[in-house]
Parts: structure tokens; sequence; C-alpha cells
């Protein structure tokens, strides 16, 4: 079943039962807001960018993934706000007038507990809770590991580099996603050619290091981080060895899934020690990628 | 008179005292900002010293982002943390004259000493109340648990215990962005005392 993305002042109304927020990572808590939904509400750009831009933080996902990742929850479809300085002055009220039983018909309105929208974040989810039109669900908020999963949280997992404590909040990989670019060939040279990204500057990556991953399925060791044996010049690179795989990636776009990070960066005195740990990487890459099952 | 944004982690005067050795002059701040707390700190150099009691009470400017559904000991995310999981029912936070008792972790003296230095000891004291001016707290936006205030205040007030006024939340970030009329874009600059006097009248009268 292929899920509709329609731009808000496209949509047509018809009884739905809306899940709304800015679901950035698609986590636990905001799946359990989705769950039952036919339709998802969302803004974009994320409504900081415009309203409190200083306070943005590095996102978890872009909307080409957070779009998959909600089409994967069986959502028929998502309506996605073109969020503008305009769309901000609108107050709580309007939101549910025009946006909510107007434009959308909705009868049945999903959001978590501490969503918060409309000029100055004045509308809540007693506010919700308050109108006849439709009815209300408040989710509260999921425990992962003993603590609220949010997605400060995970930003702080991922930049950690915590892999496995950003998959139990997300319930998936944490992955990301772009366009394969020419490297400097230096891994062609050493045995290992990689698949190189250049990450976005907007969207969270995991801390610098080496990892156990899947890139678009296939297990693969990835480094992230300037490449600390050579002065190349470069700034941050997602660099991502396909195990057992020697095909021409460049100007496709890659998805690498972060499974376990394997080691911190670190220099070598040469390249021969660097090879050796390389083949280190790729066999516990393998063994981790082996082992590893979909939660 | 120095324009500094101070960086987080550091207190204003690990900076004063950076700045005195730089240019080995005198120096002296006219309001300290706590040490997770980043922004605007005007710097005195040299003579100009003497007017920093006609600058400690200029109004301050604040971005200030509240962590909901959390409790700091301090207020700040230096406490101890704890999760309560319950998310405060109401985001607005109390403008006008708001009484404010002195946290136990702030410069404020307490027979002749700072309770801060008390704090780090583990004693409690019983700390000063106050009423503070809040011009103005505007929620800017709330999402992912966290909700971003713009605040305008009199000298003297605590932020933190602002925020903790919504009970489950604690100050997770905190900036200056303008003092009186120093604004924290113009950090990096260097102010005549002639044009801080025309700036700020208190100093025109001063210097006169």
């Amino acid at each position: 079943m292929t899920m509709q993305v329609t731009s808000l002042p496209d949509a047509e109304p018809r009884p739905r039962h809306v899940a709304i927020g800015t679901f950035d990572g698609v986590h636990l808590g905001h799946q359990a807001v989705i769950d039952d939904a036919d339709t998802v509400l969302t803004f974009e750009p994320h409504p900081l960018e415009v309203l409190h831009p200083a306070a943005l933080p590095k996102l978890i996902m872009p909307f080409s993934v957070k779009r998959d990742v909600i089409a994967g929850l069986g959502v028929k479809e998502l309506v996605v706000i073109p969020f503008d300085a305009e769309f901000a002055h609108r107050s709580a009220e309007d939101f549910i007038e025009h946006v909510l039983i107007e434009k959308l018909g909705a009868t049945k309105v999903s959001v978590g507990e501490n969503f918060r929208f409309g000029a100055k974040a004045k509308g809540d989810p007693a506010m919700l809770g308050a109108r006849q039109e439709f009815e209300t669900r408040v989710m509260p908020l999921v425990e992962v590991d003993g603590e609220t999963v949010s997605s400060t949280r995970i930003r702080a997992l991922v930049a950690a580099g915590d892999m496995e404590g950003a998959r139990h909040c997300l319930g998936a990989p944490f992955m990301v996603e772009g366009e394969v670019v020419k490297g400097d060939q230096r891994g062609r040279e050493l045995g290992f050619p990689t698949a190189n990204i250049i990450p976005d500057d907007t969207l969270a990556i995991p801390g610098h290091g080496v990892f156990a991953a899947f890139a678009d399925g296939v297990p693969a060791a990835v480094n992230v981080g300037v490449r600390p044996t050579f002065e190349s010049g470069r700034g941050v690179l997602i660099e991502t060895y396909l195990i057992d795989r020697n095909e021409d990636l460049y100007g496709r776009i890659l998805r690498v899934a972060f499974v376990a990070r394997l080691r911190g960066e670190k220099r070598f005195p040469n390249a021969e020690e660097l090879i050796e740990q390389m083949h280190r990487d790729v066999a516990d890459a393998v063994r981790v990628c082996a082992s590893f099952q979909r939660p | 008179m120095l324009l500094y944004d101070k960086p987080a982690g550091v207190t204003s005067h690990d900076i004063v005292a950076k700045v005195r050795r730089e240019r080995s002059c005198k120096a002296g701040h006219a309001g300290t900002l706590d040490p997770f707390a980043t922004g605007l700190l005007l710097i005195l150099l040299g003579k100009a010293t003497k007017l920093q009691r006609f600058l400690v009470g200029l109004p301050k400017t604040y971005l200030a982002t509240a962590r909901l559904g959390w409790r700091s000991s301090t207020g700040d995310p230096d406490g101890e943390l704890t999760e309560t999981g319950t998310v405060p029912g109401s985001l607005e936070l109390p403008t006008g004259t708001v009484r404010q008792q002195v946290p136990m972790t702030s410069a404020v003296r307490v027979g002749g000493e700072r309770l801060y230095k008390k704090a780090h000891r583990g004693e409690t004291v019983a700390t000063p109340v106050r009423d503070v001016e809040v011009y103005r707290a505007e929620l800017l936006a709330s999402s992912d648990g966290l909700a971003h205030y713009e605040i305008e205040c009199a000298a003297g007030t605590y932020v933190r215990t602002l925020i903790e006024t919504l009970d489950d939340a604690y100050c997770a970030e905190l900036r200056r962005t303008a003092v009186g009329p120093f604004q924290v874009e113009d950090a990096g600059e260097e102010i005549a005392a002639a044009r801080v006097a025309e700036l700020v009248p208190a100093v025109g009268v001063a210097l006169r």
C-alpha cells in the first residue's frame, strides 16, 4: 500500500483519524501517537526554523526519510503543512477550526502529551480535548531503558555514538541518507574502496568513529570523521565500505543504517597499520551485522 | 567597555581574568552570567571599572530553553537531574512583579559569604526573598519536550527560578542577548566611555 503525500492547501476533507506532530525521528513515542491513524499531519520545515532558528537542533532525519518511515507504519496519507511565518501567526483556535475541522474533516485526533500548537504555542492537548467535533486521544510519553523517549534524547545518543541506545528509542537503526560523491580515492589504494557521503550540516550524524552498518541493506564498515591518518583538507565525511560488493555508486543516493560503534577515531603511524586495523574493523562489522535482528 | 559573548562552561570571573591577563589592565564585569549560560557580558576595562555600579542595574533580555518533565536540584543543567515524566499543564511564566527566593547556588552574599560557597560545603541557609520585575516572558515555541522563551526582566532576576515556577521543568539553556542598549550581536566591539555615557543616562550623569 502506498502512502499519499499531500500539501495542506491541496487536502480534501473526509472523515479522518489525524495524528499531529513534527515527528523528527519517528521514534517509539511518535509511533504510539501515529498508531491507528490513517492520516499524519506534519510540518515542513521544522517549526523552530521559522520560530526560533537559534534553537533549531540538528534533525534526526530529512523529510524524505521521515516520509518513508511514516509510510512503513501503514498510514494512508501524509499531509504536510508548509510552515512559514504566516502559518506561525495563526492562533491555536484557528488551527483547530480551519485546518483540523474544515480542511481535513478530522473525526479523531491523536497527539503526544507534550504537543503544543498555534501562535505562541498556546494550544495544548486539553484545548483539543474540549472540542466536540472530534474525539481526542492524548498519548503519554513512552519510556525506554528507564527514561522518556524524546528527539532530544536520541540526538544526544547519536552524537555520543551510542547506536544501540538510539535504536532502542527509534525502534529502528539511526540512518543517514546522502548522495555518493567522489572521494580522493585513498580507500581504493588501501584496498577498501568506499562510498562517500558529505553529511548535511542541518542533520545529526554519529560522533566520530568506526561503525558496523547496513548500506542499502548490505553489511558495511563505516568511518565517520575527518580521517586523522591523512591530511585531506576535507571536512567531515561518512565513508562506507560495502562488504563483498564492488560496484560504482557515484551519484547514487545511499542510505546507511548504523548498527553499532566498533571503535573511536584514531591516527595510525603508517598506512600498513591502518590497513591491518581496517581488516579487523571489517571482520567486526561482518560479525555484528550477522547477529543483528531487526527490532 | 568590551562586549563579550561568554561561552558555556566557564564562569564570568574566568572571562574577566582572561581579559585582565591579555590586556594587563584592570577589568571587571557588570553582571554575572551563570557558568552554564552564554551570551553578553559587559566587561569594563581600566578606569571604566568605576562605572560598574551604574551598569549593573540595566535590564536584561534572555533566550531560555526549559526542559519539561524534569527537575534540577539547582534549576540548571549543572544540578542533579531527575525525570518526573510530568509535563507542565501551563507553559506560561509569571510577569510583572514576581517574588523570588534567591537560589542557594547564586553569587548573592549572606552573612558576608557567597551562597554558592555555602552550597558547595553542603550547607543550606534561608536565602533572601526579593521582588523582581519581569517585563515580558514570551513562549516562542515548544516541541520535543522543550519550551523556548524570550524574557525581558530587571537586573537581579533569576531566570532559572522563573522557569522553576512551571514545577516540572528546569532551565536547560540560557543565553543573554541584551543588557540595556547593548546587544550580543555586537560582541567583540569596544565602546568608549563617552559613548556608554550617551547610551546609559546614569553613566552620563556620573561622568559629568
